[in-house]
């Protein structure tokens, strides 16, 4: 087997990080698939812990300007690098003097946002490609998996600052480059689910009736892809979230005076010998919510996973 | 067996051949004129004609991309636009940094994965395999830039046993490489560990369930013999393969440990060219990053030769 095939039968962005996804997707009737599949999810204990940590990220980022105990701008330079209490800082307060917890709670929302961006440019850019490498085979199959094959040689956190490098650092870009590393996983997984697909009764039977190719692969294949790839963009959202910490970190991706988790750790650690705690929570931040997509990542597999078996 | 590894050989120039146009074109992505950017802000018009000239700026696409090309297989990578020093002769002097680095890591990460992958597929269901699942997960979801800062605080500031910063070369001093490679090679390896952990378990323990594994029981072969000589070597592509995939990983983690270690390495010298905007040596670094994983995935596509005897009779 070579080691193409050993790649996509690992899973996609096994590369990246994340365990493997289901290959082939079954057609069955919606509805009652997709609620089969609910039915198993709620199963999941842990997957529901993981979805619930992530409902409170989500949130709690988004209502902090409204909950959140302090301006996570306003400098107090009488009251810098406090430790964390039961006082006017429940987690303590920065080189600044800014508060701890506020800075956490707005920058859950840059970190999430930045994760969504980046596996959305993902999909946009591998959904076209990879739908037709799998449809339509032959040299188009062939030259898309090559550039594919391409991309993904190059080492992921490289490719993401040699990109920043050229457009310029800023977290838009940073998670542009990010879904760039994404776009060829993603156009491997959907171009071998797709292959799949192709050779089934009913995709046959729309074709011998004189259905369009786009029309097919818009209303036929594309429902079929979704599930595989719904599990590999929950485990690829962990992977944005540690890549755009990391670019954060060297300062390549949020810029000041908007912040990040990444920020913070990387603020904090200017600063370790004096305040180690503030290198703790962005990072305990960063790591739960990672582990949180993880978790629904295997959840969703294993549900969907279950059924397979089941319609196999 | 021959005709396979000459195959996958040739497979990788046109491979090659892309990854370079890619890192080239590169340019291409950055708004307006890449002269203007490479210049930086607030350069004067003659530095700028000065860079166009200077890269050839002038020039078409594909004929700067041939000149970049055959001076690239020559070993050429161009000067740098930051110091006098040309990009081939800093990337030679950083790699073996780097390549150190990686090993070590990936020793880390094999140190830790082969006995604990084993004992939880051999140990199903068991406490062991309950905590190694755990520390895996968690080893995937802990950034290693993280993981780097806490060695740090505890190894470095508490506990003052190993260096936080500073590199020694391993010609000059050995024990004294150990010591400053070994907080940045746990910090990188963890996540390798954990994803080569997890593919461990789950390849072993599905090979244990075959049947062929039962008939080899029913024989009266020994247990650990049955794990070793059958599970193990058909376990063995998935691990090998997702071992390949770490050479990746470990170089674009290599970035950030290196940056937070103080490490003269590959990584520092991409983070300190693009903080320059030197683009000509992001091009080099990320060629050279590049013709590594590729070099390193024909050599895991070569062991399958070994793994699985029926590609060597094809």
């Amino acid at each position: 087997m070579s080691q193409e095939e050993q790649a996509t039968r690992l899973g996609a962005a096994s590369d990246l990080l994340v365990p493997s996804a289901p290959g082939s997707v079954q057609a069955a009737p919606a509805l009652s698939r997709r609620r089969r599949f609910l039915r198993r999810f709620l199963q999941e204990r842990p997957a529901l812990v993981g979805v619930a940590f992530l409902g409170l990220v989500a949130v709690t980022s988004l209502l902090a300007p409204w909950i959140a105990p302090a301006d996570p701008a306003e400098q107090d330079l009488l009251a810098v690098l406090q430790s964390p209490g039961w006082g006017d800082h429940l987690l303590g307060t920065d080189h600044l003097g800014r508060d701890v917890l506020s800075r956490l709670m707005y920058s859950g929302r840059i970190s999430l946002l930045a994760a969504l961006e980046a596996v959305l440019v993902g999909v946009v850019l591998a959904l076209p490609p990879g739908l037709v490498a799998g449809y339509v085979g032959g040299w188009v199959d062939g030259l898309i998996m090559r550039v594919a094959d391409a991309l993904m040689s190059f080492p992921p956190l490289l490719l993401a600052i040699a990109i920043v490098a050229v457009l310029g650092p800023g977290i838009t870009k940073a998670m542009f480059a990010v879904g760039v590393i994404f776009a060829p996983r993603l156009a491997r997984l959907v171009r071998a689910t797709v292959l799949d697909v192709r050779e089934e009764t009913f995709i046959e039977a729309s074709r011998s009736i004189g259905v369009s190719t786009p029309r097919i692969l818009r209303r036929h294949v594309l429902p079929n892809v979704m599930p595989a790839l719904l599990v590999q963009l929950s485990l690829l959202a962990g992977i944005a979230m540690l890549l755009e910490a990391g670019l954060s970190f060297l300062g390549l991706g949020v810029q000041p005076p908007d912040a990040s988790w990444g920020t913070m750790l990387g603020e904090a650690f200017l600063v370790i010998n004096e305040t180690p705690w503030l290198s703790i929570f962005p990072g305990v931040a960063v790591a739960l919510s990672v582990l949180a997509f993880n978790v629904v990542g295997d959840g969703l597999r294993d549900s969907i996973g279950r059924e397979l078996r089941r319609a196999g | 067996m021959l005709t396979y590894t000459l195959r996958r050989i040739l497979a990788i120039i046109p491979l090659l051949f892309l990854v370079s146009i890619l890192t080239f074109g590169l340019t291409l992505l950055i708004p307006g004129d890449p002269a203007y950017a490479i210049a930086g802000e607030g350069a004067s018009e003659t530095q700028v004609e000065a860079v166009r000239d200077r890269l050839g700026l002038n020039d078409p696409f594909p004929v700067r991309y041939g000149r970049w090309a055959t001076d690239a297989l020559r070993g050429d990578l161009g000067p740098s636009l930051y110091s006098s020093r040309t990009i081939s002769a800093d990337i030679a002097e950083r790699f073996p940094v780097t390549l150190g680095l990686a090993l070590l890591s990936l020793l880390v990460a094999l140190l830790i994965s082969i006995p604990a992958g084993i004992l939880a597929a051999v140990k199903r269901g068991t406490w062991f395999d309950r905590a190694s699942t755990t520390g895996a997960s968690l080893g995937l979801a802990i950034p290693n830039y993280w993981l780097a800062v806490m060695l740090i605080l505890v190894f470095s500031i508490w506990r003052q046993w190993l260096p936080a910063v500073g590199y020694t070369p391993f010609g000059e001093d050995a024990v004294g490489w150990l010591k400053s490679m070994t907080l940045p090679a746990i910090a990188l390896g963890s996540s390798a560990a954990a994803q080569l952990t997890r593919q461990l378990r789950s390849a072993l323990a599905e090979t244990l369930q075959q049947d062929y594994i039962r008939t080899a029981r029913a024989k009266g072969l020994r247990g650990w013999k049955v794990v070793g000589k059958h599970g193990l070597k058909n376990a063995a592509v998935a691990f090998v393969t997702v071992a390949g995939l770490q050479v990746s990983l470990l170089l674009g983690g290599a970035v950030l440990v290196e940056e937070i270690f103080g490490l003269p390495g590959f990584g520092q010298l991409a983070v300190t060219a693009v903080r320059n905007q030197d683009i000509p040596m992001i091009q080099g670094v990320v060629l050279v990053g590049a013709v590594v994983v590729i070099l390193a995935n024909l050599a895991v596509d070569l062991t399958y030769g070994y793994f699985n005897p029926r590609l060597r009779a094809q």
